[in-house]
């Protein structure tokens, strides 16, 4: 991997030079503590941030919007996405595995993902709900970018990981310098501090599990699921802003037209069939649904969870239900055994 | 790069009425499709919505599928209402179907229910076009009443065949008929004889048939490996892209819907 340093004058002459020919959506500060995705212009350019952690909207948005007309799909102009962090990359390594996985490839999610540049940038701090280091991850990427940054001092290190990384920065190379080992050691330094604030938080609020959860979550006790879904109110809110949840529903138009839009596991028609048999009949099952998905059967299919440590879920549920504490519960049971 | 799921349009050529709420639908796709028997087919209406199906025809033949649906909801509703000369869209063939070679030189023991007769019409089409390479064939039947008996005619051609025996049974006769057995298909199971050494059972119906069915088969002495069944859950993009049908770590579109009961008898939804 090739690794440059470019200062933040720079950086903005490296957008500006982009603009023309791509659609560059960045992060921006939606309020206090919290980021967002716009689109970046000549005007806004000066507002534009790194951000410090993930955006409040998840990635899929960009690769599996909401609501997508899928025949015909529409074309798909070249992006480049600018700040994504490591939980999101997590994320579409799943989406990656079920799309473009399998017999088929989903081409209306391949174009998608072809036509987009990958620049990610290492989280200089967390939020309470973030948990990326206690479950197989960590809050800086490296993998799954096309382009990383780490900020530091003035500038950011540059790590150029893929062809298309390497051609966007060889067409703009004045901008870019040779790398400084002092910057290195600066930008290794933020990362264990990040990483441990990560831990801290965490081990503050008694967040232990088990690394073996996939094993863990089909075996406790089905009383269980009762209990901890009591507050749950079913609106799927989790299931819309986790970033690797994928489930779809299919609608038809005339003249055999399709789109397709989210659908969740925790709505009661999930997976009922035409003659009226739901083999998720209960609140309980299907909420026991998305933990044995996330941490047991998509682990079986592709050796990773289906889930990052982005904390999103903790941030919407109105039950205020925290995915930490329930698998730090199944942890404990698994444990007394 | 062929969008996978864009529809072949294919004309309705012909409607034959089975029962008072089940239809067998021959339509001829616009450009061929193959199946092998047991795989199934999304079968859109329109600006309706799309739905599963296992082709009820021989794979043999080739120039029409037949899909036989029985009235059960939105979208077989609007299918009902489809005539001679209609279009509709059909995606597919997705899944994996019987493995038949793994049958070769065995009995085969089919169970079936209601219209779970009908991938089971085009499973055994295939055995009889083959029937030699198999050692007997067994068809265990049961449906509501005699007047929700599917593919009648064929029941009566079927009986004249060699090495097949048919078994029927119908839950009720309100109208005192039917001169057959009386009482749900697995009653069946007590009069009929297998090699247990060397025999299998193919299993298709509604979710209370398919748990009896299977319940019985295991007290009759098959072994879970022997069992094959024909799944039913929401397989709605067919592709294993979209969720609805998970059946813990599988897919029933792409990794089913036929299973083999040892696979999938640790999932608590099989039966629901």
């Amino acid at each position: 991997m090739e690794t440059k340093y470019i200062n933040n004058q720079n950086w903005q002459n490296f957008l500006l030079n982009q603009i023309e020919k791509y659609d560059i959506f960045s992060l921006f500060v939606a309020d206090e503590n919290n980021y967002n995705y716009s689109k970046l212009s000549s005007k806004n350019l000066n507002e534009t941030v790194i951000g410090k952690y993930r955006a409040q909207v998840p990635i899929k948005t960009f690769f599996f919007p909401p609501v997508e007309k899928i025949i015909p799909a529409a074309e798909k102009k070249p992006k480049i996405i600018i700040g994504i962090k490591a939980c999101e990359l997590v994320h579409l390594r799943l989406f990656d595995s079920i799309f473009l996985g399998g017999e088929y490839r989903d081409t209306v999610y391949e174009e998608a993902r072809k036509n987009t540049i990958i620049i990610s940038a290492d989280c200089t701090s967390a939020k309470e709900c973030c948990f990326c280091s206690v479950i197989d991850g960590q809050p800086y990427a490296t993998s799954g970018f096309d382009i990383n940054l780490r900020p530091v001092g003035n500038g950011f290190v540059v790590e150029i990981l893929s062809e298309k990384g390497k051609e966007l920065v060889k067409k703009n190379e004045h901008l870019f310098q040779d790398i400084v080992q002092n910057y290195i050691i600066e930008s290794e330094r933020n990362r264990r501090s990040v990483n441990e604030q990560v831990i801290r938080i965490n081990i503050k609020k008694n967040i232990n599990f088990t690394k073996r959860l996939n094993k863990a979550v089909n075996s406790v006790n089905p009383e269980f699921w009762n209990e901890v879904s009591k507050e749950c109110v079913e609106c799927g809110g989790c299931r819309f802003v986790c970033s690797s949840c994928y489930c779809f529903l299919l609608g038809e138009l005339p003249d055999f037209e399709k789109y397709r839009l989210w659908d969740a596991c925790q709505f009661k028609g999930y997976a009922r069939v035409a003659g009226g048999a739901n083999p998720k009949p209960t609140k309980e099952k299907r909420y026991k649904n998305l933990y044995s998905c996330k941490f047991d059967y998509r682990y079986t299919n592709f050796g990773f969870y289906a889930c990052s440590g982005c904390g999103r879920c903790i941030e919407v549920c109105p039950a205020e239900i925290d995915i930490r504490e329930v698998i730090t519960q199944i942890s404990a049971d698994e444990v007394r055994r | 790069m062929k969008n996978i799921y864009q529809p072949i349009k294919s004309e309705i050529i012909k409607v034959s009425d089975e029962s008072p709420n089940i239809k067998t639908f021959t339509l001829k796709p616009s450009e061929r499709i193959s199946f092998a028997t047991g795989q199934f087919i999304e079968l859109a209406v329109d600006g309706i919505g799309e739905a599963p199906f296992t082709p009820s025809s021989s794979p043999f033949e080739t120039e029409t599928i037949d899909v036989t649906i029985m009235q059960v909801g939105y979208v077989t509703e609007k299918i009902h209402q489809l005539k001679k000369g209609d279009i509709v869209g059909i995606r597919g063939p997705y899944g994996k179907g019987y493995p038949i070679d793994q049958m070769f030189n065995k009995e085969v023991l089919i169970l079936g229910g209601g219209v779970g007769m009908a991938p089971l019409r085009s499973f055994l089409l295939t055995l009889i076009n083959q029937i030699d390479k198999f050692r007997k064939i067994i068809l265990c039947y049961g449906a509501k009443s005699p007047e929700d008996i599917i593919y009648k005619l064929e029941f009566e051609k079927w009986k004249k065949i060699k090495k097949l025996e048919i078994l029927q049974s119908v839950d009720k006769c309100p109208t005192g008929v039917w001169k057959g057995t009386i009482g749900v298909v697995t009653c069946l199971l007590d009069k009929v004889k297998v090699d247990l050494k060397n025999v299998v059972s193919v299993v298709c119906g509604p979710p209370v048939m398919m748990k009896f069915g299977t319940k019985r088969l295991l007290e009759y002495g098959f072994v879970p490996e022997q069992i094959y069944l024909s799944m039913e859950k929401n397989m709605s993009c067919g592709l294993g892209k979209c969720g609805h049908c998970q059946l813990g770590p599988y897919f029933v579109c792409k990794d089913g819907p036929v299973f083999t009961y040892d696979k999938i008898k640790d999932f608590e939804e099989i039966w629901d």
